[in-house]
């Protein structure tokens, strides 16, 4: 199938988290899928457990991939061997993200984020802003 | 559909990355087949002005 070799000199990372891998070496088969819900709160008051269940339809419609429909035939010819890269240096790798040093047969990639913020009522909770208590809203509350 | 490719030398110096998040793919290597699929809601409702509900009731 392929038969270039990564070399890589130096790799640095400073953080990895929530699921992320590092894989050095082949693979045949990445697969990875992040589902975030991002609530920014005036007051930090966090429950805990309230988006145990997460009913908003981002997260449960179906991924919107472009299917694999024409049949291609590929050749290649890789005349040097080797994919030389002299340093990488990365600060942070995370939700489900995957960083590869060599080959892979097939690699799947899903995420889906929801962004929530939430503001206290009242003129002192947006300085500079129109009257806040007139642009109530909880559209986004699930129904 | 026939694709022909020639890979000549490939050699980098150095790669800077800041951040890769959200089910990205950072490959170093060959790849046969990649799917990529992302969605990102922040609706203007998103943005609740009122008392803080919780979003989901606990049991």
């Amino acid at each position: 199938m392929f038969s270039r070799i990564s070399k890589i000199e130096n790799l640095s990372i400073k953080t990895l988290i929530f699921s992320s891998t590092l894989q050095i070496g082949d693979s045949s088969c990445i697969e990875s899928y992040a589902d975030v819900f991002a609530v920014q709160r005036q007051v930090p008051v966090y429950l805990g457990k309230e988006a145990e269940v997460l009913p908003y339809r981002i997260f449960s419609s179906p991924a919107v991939f472009l299917p694999i429909v024409e049949p291609v035939t590929t050749f290649f010819i890789n005349s040097q061997p080797f994919i030389d890269v002299r340093s990488i240096n990365i600060i942070g790798v995370s939700a489900s993200s995957v960083v590869s040093a060599g080959n892979t047969g097939h690699a799947y990639m899903q995420s889906r984020v929801k962004h929530i913020r939430q503001l206290l009522n009242g003129r002192r909770a947006i300085k500079n802003g129109p009257d806040s208590t007139s642009i109530q809203t909880n559209g986004s509350q699930p129904s | 559909m026939v694709f022909n490719v020639t890979n000549c030398g490939l050699n980098v110096g150095s790669i800077d990355v800041i951040g890769i998040s959200s089910a990205a793919l950072f490959l170093i290597g060959d790849a046969d087949t990649i799917q990529l699929s992302s969605a990102f809601d922040t609706p203007p409702e998103s943005l609740i002005i009122g008392a803080l509900v919780p979003f989901v009731p606990q049991g």
